[in-house]
């Protein structure tokens, strides 16, 4: 127990030493390679101890402009994660009907797919879109941010790589599950195919699943540094990169902040759907 | 049935390729990568502007500039994997000793692991690479620097990944039962790591490095998008670049970078970048997958020869396979057959020379053409005439044939022969109170067209330049456009459009001035205003001014109409100029005259001409080679370029279309050299090979060589021809020509040597 709390703190504290790296980094960054830092921290941290994050070098409120992004790009992380996990989910169960471990599947789900560059797909979809519209044909929007219509491209293009991922893990541990003498057991007691596999292996495997969403989060928030800058979505990262280019150190702080609180988000999202899986599982084992 | 790795084989075949195509681009395309075609006319007379389409001749079109993108992607091939493979070998070094180390249960290592995989897993790799590849100290690296510069930070933020899996394979090895025997048998810790750990884990350390080769592709493609990439942008004004900052090297991240742009315009420039990166990522991902498939076999003859190569390679065991030789040779023979040929390839001693550059020659004419008696050696003066005597005498002795219209002389007379006999510049900033600007370190005049003005002046800064000219050029008649980044060839453009009711128009230069008064460019001759360039100290000055006052006189006066003398000798080749083309050599050989008597233009002419001089007479020495060679000396190279010019209209070239011109720029002041084939024309493969025989020379030699646009009148008076051009210039130039540095005080004797074999070398491997 004590060792498992310790492991948290150093986890803890790792990931706010590489933040707080990062923070010095750009910093540094941003004020034109000076490493002389220490006036910038101070003039920040009274900003701080003020209960703002600073003006941009616009004018405006860091605050505001964070809030205003904050929803965008949570809507658009929180519909890819949900959207990637199902599709991969329901993917890795399909080629894992009956046990299959065929290499080609794993090619197919694993090597091949990793390998694709995710830009590539973000400009198959607007150059397909751009087809489309050019033959007079219905077609969503290739930028821009305002009506639903706008989110299905971002989501598409940032849910295919966690989709993958989430079909191969799917895979595996099917697979695994396939192994196990449960399994033969119920084949024994003649349970059909499907219901061999759509309740004894789904139920072995749901935990499994739901644990390795987690891993999902940093590809995702990687992802949506290009998804958003790649489909001109205004949303925080996109701005991220605005910042570091104009060297607006408030407002990159205010995004990285708003950045890590979409990350904790979804960490917090997947960690309340691992504890209604346990609590379900618990109900149907009663 | 034995089942056929699929993936291990489809990956060599891609890494193989991947590695052919760096090591010999040649085989895979004829195009030069560097070569430029801004606008082209065709012959139903239609003018066409880059990018152009994908056609038969350029499969996958050209990019902005008009340079092959295929060419370009084949090219680039070679830098993107340095910088993967040495990422990689960074990963490796980071990872290994600390993966090792934490798996023995150093807890350091462990501490240090454990943070880097954390701080990995939790921060994307994009963001930090982003954050760190953007300090400007990074970012402002040239291209070799930066290509390690980046290829450590790369690594920097993915070694915990791979040492995390390091150590719990070495935890997992350590727990083998077999361990235990070792460790009863009295090994030591570091006999444990080298004997029996290190050959178990070789297999997966393949697997792992594969792997971490593909995310370094993936992250250089992602970092591409943010336009974050090998080498930084360097701001080019040639007649083909127009003044734009251009990414000269080609590399697969900087191609992707500069075109992502176009992409909804131009689709055909992104497309083959992207799955070029996804065919090297497919194939270390293959690869990696392969491997793994492999090693998970039992009894596989792959794995046991992986395990063998830290015995194969131990000094021991070449020693006692050495000893064995007489009973058991083959092992012995083949280590000491591969130990020698490694000994050879590293200390055998290298050729400095084909044939012996007299230095010594070039380096007494140089000195002798610098000297007071030649005046600076001035157009049209007795200084330049006595240099044009001593060129000549010098290849007529050696026995090179005269090729000028009389004798060695091709003259020329000069259809503006105006010289400016008085000017003076002053700028107040409240009418009242001016500051006398100084010729030479204030300011520079560009052409030959009087004004005497007093009044105030519009400050046009970037974003207000008119790019149709027009009244949106500013109301007054002086005009001051803040064009640092426009570049002359772009602004020569703009000025034909602007409206040419003003009196003068001013542009501010990126650089201060330590020079002289007048840079004459043919840019600027026909546009009937004068042109003058402020020093760059200026820029700061005239900035956030509400009012801007000029008072400028500048009055010319028509000279009698002096001679220009062009000098030209041949070496005729044992093939038919003719019909199998020949090359031309070009060298100015005037000079600014003495403006200063310091300045007596040691490296705008006296030196490429005396370099170009004695390689011509080692040739003559040589024997007659394969190919003619025309040796060219310009005159008036100072003034707009004229001679160069003149040539592009002498007879004597008829019939060179589709040939080589190879023309020296200042070469001799430094060790390194730019060189420019941007003009390559593509139908002449002496120029694509004439490039690599240089740089591989100069490389030889210890030279350091870099691709670059570079400024030639005379390469584009040649191309008017249809010439395809070497251009080669001393990367020191910049600070040396037309300044006060541009005399004997910086010429060495070894500068002269290594500039010249280098020529001559490469000169001597493309004509014999």
């Amino acid at each position: 127990m004590k060792s498992k709390t310790s492991e948290k703190i150093f986890k803890a504290s790792s990931i706010l030493t590489s933040l707080l790296l990062v923070l010095a980094l750009a910093f540094i960054s941003l004020n034109n390679g000076k490493a002389n830092i220490i006036p910038l921290l101070k003039g920040y941290m009274s900003v701080l101890l003020s209960g703002s994050l600073g003006k941009t070098i616009h004018g405006g409120s860091v605050i505001t402009e964070v809030l205003v992004r904050f929803p965008r790009t949570l809507i658009l992380s929180m519909l890819s994660l949900v959207a990637g996990t199902f599709c991969g989910v329901l993917t890795g169960m399909l080629f894992s009907f009956g046990g299959s471990k065929r290499k080609t599947i794993q090619l197919l789900t694993n090597t091949i797919p990793v390998s694709i560059p995710d830009v590539l797909i973000i400009l198959l979809l607007q150059l397909a879109m751009g087809l489309l519209n050019r033959h007079g044909l219905p077609h969503l929007p290739v930028t821009g941010y305002g009506n639903p219509g706008n989110l299905v491209l971002p989501v598409l293009s940032l849910s295919i790589t966690p989709c993958f991922y989430m079909a191969r893990i799917t895979y595996a541990y099917s697979s695994e599950t396939y192994a196990e003498k449960f399994i033969l057991t119920a084949r024994a007691k003649g349970c059909s195919a499907s219901r061999i596999h759509w309740v004894h292996v789904w139920r072995r495997v749901r935990p499994q699943i739901i644990e390795s969403v987690y891993g999902l989060i940093p590809l995702l928030i990687s992802n949506l540094l290009l998804v958003e800058k790649m489909f001109i979505y205004p949303g925080l990262s996109y701005n991220l990169f605005r910042a570091l280019k104009e060297s607006d150190i408030y407002m990159f702080i205010g995004l990285t902040m708003g950045l890590a609180a979409v990350y904790s988000l979804s960490v917090l999202a997947v960690w309340v759907c691992r504890k209604i899986d346990f609590a379900y599982g618990r109900a149907e084992s009663r | 049935m034995k089942k056929i790795n699929i993936p291990l084989i489809a990956g060599i075949f891609i890494v193989l390729t991947l590695a052919a195509v760096s090591f010999f681009p040649d085989i895979f395309t004829n195009a030069d990568p560097y070569s430029m075609l801004s606008v082209f006319v065709d012959k139903s007379g239609e003018m066409h502007s880059a990018p152009y389409p994908p056609s038969v001749i350029r499969p996958l079109g050209t990019d902005e500039l008009g340079r092959n993108v295929y060419s370009q992607i084949i090219y680039g091939t070679s830098q993107t994997m340095t910088i993967v493979l040495i990422a990689a070998a960074a990963i490796l070094l980071l990872s290994f000793p600390l993966g090792m180390a934490a798996g023995f249960g150093s807890k350091p290592g462990i501490w240090l692991l454990s943070v880097a995989n954390i701080t990995s897993s939790a921060i994307p790799a994009l963001l930090l690479c982003v954050v760190i590849l953007n300090l400007p100290s990074i970012s402002s690296l040239n291209r070799e620097s930066s290509l390690y510069a980046f290829s450590l930070v790369i690594a920097a933020v993915g070694f915990g990944r791979m040492g995390t899996l390091i150590r719990h394979r070495v935890e997992f090895i350590l727990s083998q039962p077999f361990i235990e025997g070792q460790v009863v048998m009295g090994k030591n810790r570091l006999q444990l790591a080298f004997q029996n750990v290190l050959p178990h884990l070789l297999p997966d350390i393949m697997v792992y490095l594969s792997l971490e080769a593909g995310r370094t592709l993936f992250l250089l493609c992602q970092l591409g998008v943010f336009n974050i990439f090998v080498g930084n942008l360097r701001f080019e004004d040639t007649k083909e670049t127009l003044g734009r900052s251009v990414a000269y090297e080609p590399e697969w991240g900087t191609l992707l970078g500069t075109t992502i742009k176009l992409f909804k315009v131009y689709p055909w420039l992104v497309f083959p970048l992207i799955a070029a990166f996804f065919f090297g990522i497919l194939g270390f991902n293959l690869l990696a997958e392969g491997l793994r498939t492999e090693f998970e076999k039992k009894n596989s003859h792959f794995i046991n020869s992986v395990k063998k190569i830290p015995y194969f390679l131990s000094p021991r065991m070449f020693v006692k396979d050495v000893r064995q030789i007489p009973g058991r040779p083959l092992p012995g023979l083949i280590k000491l057959a591969v130990v020698t040929v490694l000994l050879l390839a590293v200390f055998f001693p290298r050729q400095f020379a084909y044939y012996p550059f007299d230095y010594k020659a070039a380096f007494n004419e140089i000195r002798e053409l610098s000297s007071d008696k030649y005046e600076g050696r001035r157009s049209g003066t007795a200084g330049r005439d006595l240099a044009a005597e001593l060129i000549e005498t010098e290849l007529r002795e050696a026995g090179i044939e005269p090729g000028g219209s009389s004798g060695f002389y091709n003259e020329f007379r000069l259809d503006d022969n105006r010289m400016i006999t008085k000017q003076s510049l002053s700028i107040s900033f409240d009418g009242e109170s001016y500051e006398e600007l100084k010729p030479g370190t204030d300011y520079r005049v560009m052409n030959f067209e009087p004004v005497s003005y007093s009044g105030e002046a519009d400050i046009l800064s970037e974003a207000r330049i008119p790019s149709d000219g027009g009244d949106s050029a500013g109301g007054n008649p002086v005009s001051i456009f803040m064009t640092e980044k426009t570049g002359k060839w772009n602004f020569a453009i703009m000025m034909d459009r602007i409206s040419k009711n003003k009196a003068a128009v001013f542009t501010v230069s990126p650089e201060d001035f330590s020079g002289l008064s007048m840079e004459s460019d043919i840019n600027y001759a026909n546009i009937g205003i004068p042109v003058i360039q402020l020093s760059g100290k200026w820029k700061n000055n005239l900035q956030n001014r509400e009012k801007t006052y000029v008072r400028i006189v500048i009055q010319t006066a028509r000279s009698e109409s002096p001679t220009g003398k062009n000098i030209v000798g041949i070496i005729p080749g044992t093939e038919d100029s003719a019909k199998d083309g020949f090359i031309v050599v070009g060298a100015s050989y005037d000079g600014i005259g003495r403006q200063s008597s310091e300045c007596p233009g040691t490296f705008e002419g006296a030196s490429p001409a005396s370099i170009s001089l004695e390689a011509a007479k080692a040739i003559m020495l040589k024997g007659k080679p394969r190919k003619t060679v025309v040796f060219m000396f310009w005159d008036y190279s100072d003034r707009y370029s004229c001679g160069a010019y003149e040539a592009g209209r002498f007879s004597g070239l008829d019939g060179s279309e589709g040939n080589l011109y190879i023309d020296l720029k200042y070469i001799g002041s430094g060790k390194q050299v730019l060189i420019d084939s941007s003009r390559n024309s593509g139908i002449t493969p002496e120029a694509r090979h004439f490039t690599s025989l240089l740089k591989n020379e100069y490389k030889r030699l210890g030279m350091r060589v870099e691709m670059g646009a570079v400024q030639s009148p005379e390469a584009d008076a040649m191309r008017q021809r249809d010439m395809s051009s070497v251009v080669i210039e001393a990367v020191e130039s910049s600070d040396i020509i037309k300044t006060a540095n541009d005399n004997t005080g910086l010429l060495t004797e070894e500068n002269v040597k290594y500039n010249g074999q280098a020529l001559l070398n490469a000169l001597i491997k493309l004509i014999y």
